[in-house]
């Protein structure tokens, strides 16, 4: 396969596809996500033949020259650490694509009344697309600039879906995501320049130089500010409510479970692995931060009315294990980092869907206006229980697997040498409590006790909105009986971490 | 025979003889006749900076040399041409290009179109004049000549008051500047018995900074600063600029005000140690773009809004200036580039909407997206590469010039600068939703002309910023030219 170039087909068939699938929405309206699917479905199946070398280690490079006066090369890298994290962001792409052709069929129509015009389609779909490119190539990525060039590249389609088809107030909303996370980004910059001046280079492979130098601190902790913002930590998560909520459901659907995590796998990428040493320095910080932040999304998850503002609170408090996993600085740990990424990716992708879909039958997302939707809904409430159990990590699925290797990492690392690894690993423990109280419970309020009024007629989604979702549900299953296809991967490129 | 860079020649003479033309084109009735010499003679010049350019590698020293009548340095006049004048006059050509072959449309409604090219294609002589000027007087020549022009053009539409007074108030704080800048020349030659930049810099380079020294850098940044809008000397930009006919905006913010910046480049790297200016020109970057930016996003009108963002961008490039390194000044250059083809493009679309809608409020331009769909597109576009988005060009010259500041020690600066860069998103952003929202604005698509010249401007926006080693590579023996090239270029001017 390596002579077909994969990684640069992953990366510019989508792209290409880009104007095709807009012309065709053009004349076709919504069948466009079925065309749109057709490339990713294309790209899922490049990267899983990549799989199995990456399970051993091998690391699959690609690289081109780009503008070498400035010292730029364009690399593309395919290894056990970045391949489930291309697998989780492809796959989800591809069947929130084909979720898309009802759900934004349905948000058109209720933003242009009956005329909808088929650019809103082309544009959604194009946009769709080219988010996709940039998540890819981010997660590709071999040097700072470029991994900065697809960074900003995933902002701004995802912002104009935002601002185009999001509910409420979506051009503050929009405003509000693009700024802040911009501005992280700039801070990003910053040190990514900084690194230039100091190893001569922007390559990844370089970043291991700064490790003794005296500015490397301020290095990491630019780094660190860039990427906690985009991973909305408690202090940098005020965009993250609104912008989860207002998006539309099937953008929310990527923002929270594909993008957003796309920060911690740059950390382990640019900070743990090459900067062990100063990364030490930042610890507790981190471990405190991540606390924190798990501990305020659990709470004020509990508090929400709205489904989504629910889930998008509840993101925050697994982005919050997910920082955990990072700190605890054991290879364990960050593995469970990287694998509890793809689960609650699988998770919380079904329970956004999920949103949508009541959104769309309901009309509603306020929890106190629903329940007893179970006998109406069987196969979403199924669904929303096993995305609930994915992300609370209950057996079989495969957040009880990347949850427990958190766990395992915490306990078992560097943090647990000291009093604050021993109370930092009981307060998660406390935690997951309350991760399946807030979980079960809204499942309990709108699925279980008497019919709401008003919702006699309700019935499941069609069947493809449904059918993405019960595909990510077996896989999260799957994932859940069968971790080692994850794990070895993860394990064969952090073991060098192992202490 | 006078001795004179062909696209200037070109462009004086083409200028010169354009009354004739404009004459013939109005007595005979031939249609497009003046039009279409306009964009003869701006062709010829862009074609004419290639050979330019190979003459110039060819040349020992890489400088070549070109006396005006009247006795040779260091008191005669003279053009020294190296590869830095040659860039800037192809930066010049390519936009002067595209902004004429828009104008032929943009302008058909208007009355005395011969004055208005005449004028235009003076302009343009000038920037080029200026660009490769080898002294103080032959570039102050050329620099009223660019100056007087653009007066006029501002004013152009004079049956509104907003133009005479835009113009007015223009012409009196650039005519200070001019001043000021006679002054320093009075000042130069008192101190060093000539204008030639070669000899003062032989003569000035070295020396320890006396209180005479100091006043000559303080007028030199007066005058030159005020041309290229320097906070606090800005303060007439945001009038003339919006008041001007669209493509002239485009070349005012493009490069006109760029011009200016090369021209103070030149002048203090020639004449002054970097030590002098590094601090001052840091602390302008500064207030600057911070200034210029906290202005830009309180404006409801489009075209003023961009003007106060050329002047951001002003503040973008002082960053590279300010470093004194040869990659700092490489920075800076890019980002004229760069910024002629946004900021230009930006000029042009919002004059098509001017045109199509007849307001300058963005407020007023709600749903514009869906009637003037490839002016909207274009339009965010240059917005996005303001902004500094990756994928644009504006990113490329941004990364460098911010970096530049990184790697010349002051780390500071270019947190200001990003911070900067990601504030004005706010501003750039807010037009994109207002032309992507739904709303009753009605108009119609531009001409297809302009929208062309939109559309391509738009594309290489996207090609150069995805692929910008072509333009890096000029700039960057430019930028090396004017830094380490002092000692070729004194030993060219006067001899080893």
């Amino acid at each position: 396969m390596s002579q077909l170039y994969p990684l640069t087909q992953i990366l510019i068939i989508p792209l290409a596809a880009t104007p095709v699938v807009y012309l065709y929405a053009r004349k076709m309206g919504r069948s466009a996500g079925y065309v749109a699917a057709i490339p990713l479905a294309y790209t899922l199946l490049l990267l899983l033949t990549l799989l199995p070398e990456a399970a051993k280690g091998v690391k699959h490079l690609e690289s081109y020259t780009w503008a070498p006066s400035i010292g730029l090369t364009f690399g593309l890298l395919a290894d056990g650490l970045s391949i489930w994290m291309m697998i989780t962001i492809n796959l989800l792409a591809l069947l929130m694509s084909i979720y898309s052709v009802r759900y934004i069929d349905h948000r058109v129509k209720e933003l242009f009344g009956g005329e909808s015009p088929s650019t809103a389609y082309a544009s959604y779909y194009a946009l769709y697309l080219l988010y996709e490119v940039g998540m890819m190539g981010t997660v590709m990525s071999t040097n700072l600039i470029q991994f900065y060039l697809f960074y900003e590249l995933m902002l701004v389609p995802s912002w104009l879906l935002i601002n185009n088809y999001g509910y409420g107030d979506r051009e503050r909303v929009g405003l509000l995501y693009f700024l802040w996370t911009h501005v992280g980004a700039v801070i990003l910059l910053v040190g990514i320049l900084s690194t230039y001046w100091i190893t001569g280079s922007f390559e990844f492979s370089a970043l291991s130089l700064i490790a003794a130098k005296p500015q490397a601190p301020f290095i990491v902790a630019a780094f660190l500010i860039g990427f906690l913002t985009k991973m909305a930590v408690f202090g940098l998560h005020l965009w993250l409510p609104d912008t989860y909520t207002q998006a539309p459901t099937s953008i929310t659907a990527l923002l929270s479970p594909a993008m957003s995590g796309i920060a911690p796998y740059a950390i382990v990428r640019f900070i743990v692995v090459p900067m062990y040493p100063v990364y030490q320095r930042f610890q507790p910080i981190l471990v405190a931060w991540a606390l924190i932040t798990l501990i305020y999304g659990g709470l004020m998850s509990l508090a929400q009315d709205d489904v989504k503002r629910y889930l998008a609170y509840s993101s925050m408090s697994q982005m919050g294990y997910i920082l955990l996993g990072v700190a605890s600085m054991s290879t364990l740990g960050t593995s469970g980092a990287i694998f509890h990424y793809v689960s609650h990716g699988f998770g919380k992708c079904i329970l956004f869907a999920v949103a949508g879909a009541l959104l769309y039958r309901i009309g509603t997302l306020s929890i106190s206006r629903m329940g007893g939707l179970a006998d109406r809904m069987p196969v979403t409430a199924t669904l929303t229980l096993l995305g609930i159990f994915t992300i609370a990590g209950v057996p079989p699925t495969s957040g009880f697997m990347s949850k427990w290797m958190i766990f395992a990492g915490v306990f078992d690392g560097p943090l647990s040498t000291s009093l604050m690894g021993i109370s930092a690993a009981t307060v998660i423990l406390l935690m997951t409590v309350i991760t399946i109280a807030y979980g079960l419970w809204i499942v309990k309020r709108i699925f279980f006790g008497p019919l709401a009024e008003g919702l006699e007629m309700v019935e499941d989604p069609p069947a493809s909105m449904e059918a993405p979702l019960i595909i990510l549900a077996v896989i999260a299953i799957l994932v859940g009986l069968y971790p080692r296809i994850v794990s070895d991967c993860l394990f064969s490129a952090l073991s060098a971490l192992h202490v | 025979m006078i001795n004179i860079p062909i696209p200037l020649l070109v462009l004086l003479l083409g200028g010169g003889v354009l009354p004739l033309i404009g004459l013939m084109a109005e007595r005979l009735h031939v249609k497009w006749l003046r039009e279409g010499w306009t964009i003869l003679i701006q062709a010829l010049a862009l074609y004419s900076v290639y050979p330019l350019y190979r003459e110039v590698r060819a040349a020992e020293g890489r400088i070549l040399l070109k006396y005006l009548p009247g006795g040779a340095p260091p008191l005669g006049g003279c053009f020294e041409i190296d590869v830095l004048g040659v860039y800037m006059a192809g930066c010049i050509s390519l936009l002067a290009l595209l902004v004429a072959i828009y104008s032929t449309r943009y302008m058909e409604h208007e009355g005395r179109l011969t004055e208005f090219y005449t004028l235009f294609t003076l302009m343009n002589a000038g920037m080029v004049g200026v660009a490769m000027a080898g002294d103080f007087f032959t570039l102050f020549v050329f620099w009223e000549m660019m100056c007087i022009s653009s007066y006029v053009l501002v004013s152009f539409m004079k049956h509104r008051p907003g133009p005479i007074e835009a113009g007015f108030k223009y012409f009196m704080m650039s005519a200070t500047g001019s001043a000021f800048l006679l002054l320093s020349m009075s000042l130069l030659y008192g101190m060093t018995g000539t204008l030639n930049f070669a000899y003062a810099s032989a003569s000035l380079k070295a020396v320890e900074p006396t209180p005479w020294l100091l006043l000559l850098f303080t007028t030199l940044l007066i005058g030159f600063g005020i041309k290229s809008a320097i906070v606090p000397f800005h303060t007439w930009l945001p009038d003339a600029h919006p008041e001007a006919p669209g493509p002239i905006s485009a070349m005012l913010s493009g490069i006109v005000i760029e011009t200016g910046l090369y021209a103070l480049t030149r002048v203090i790297y020639l004449t002054f140690p970097v030590s002098i200016f590094k601090p001052t020109f840091a602390a302008l970057s500064v207030v600057t773009m911070t200034l210029a930016n906290i202005l830009a996003l309180l404006q409801s009108d489009l075209k003023r809004m961009l003007a106060y963002s050329s002047i951001s961008q002003i503040g973008y490039m002082l960053v590279g200036i300010s470093t004194g390194t040869a990659y700092g000044l490489m920075g800076a250059l890019l980002h004229i580039f760069n910024h002629s083809l946004m900021k230009g493009l930006a000029f042009l679309c919002a004059g098509s909407i001017v045109h199509q809608l007849g307001s300058r409020e963005i407020s007023e331009m709600r749903g514009l997206g869906r009637r003037m769909p490839f002016t909207s597109l274009s339009l965010s576009i240059a917005l996005l590469g303001l902004g500094g988005v990756p994928t644009t060009n504006g990113f490329v010259s941004k990364f460098i010039l911010f970096s530049s500041a990184i790697g010349a020690g002051m780390p500071i600066l270019a947190v200001i600068g990003v911070l900067n860069s990601a504030l004005s998103m706010a501003y750039y952003l807010r037009v994109i939703i207002t032309l992507a929202a739904r709303g009753e604005a009605s108009a119609e698509e531009a001409p297809a002309i302009m929208v062309g010249i939109s559309l391509l401007m738009a594309l290489l926006i996207v090609i150069f910023g995805v692929w910008p080693q072509p333009v890096i590579r000029y700039a960057d023996i430019a930028s090396k030219c004017l830094l380490q090239g002092v000692g070729r270029y004194l030993s060219a001017v006067m001899g080893p």
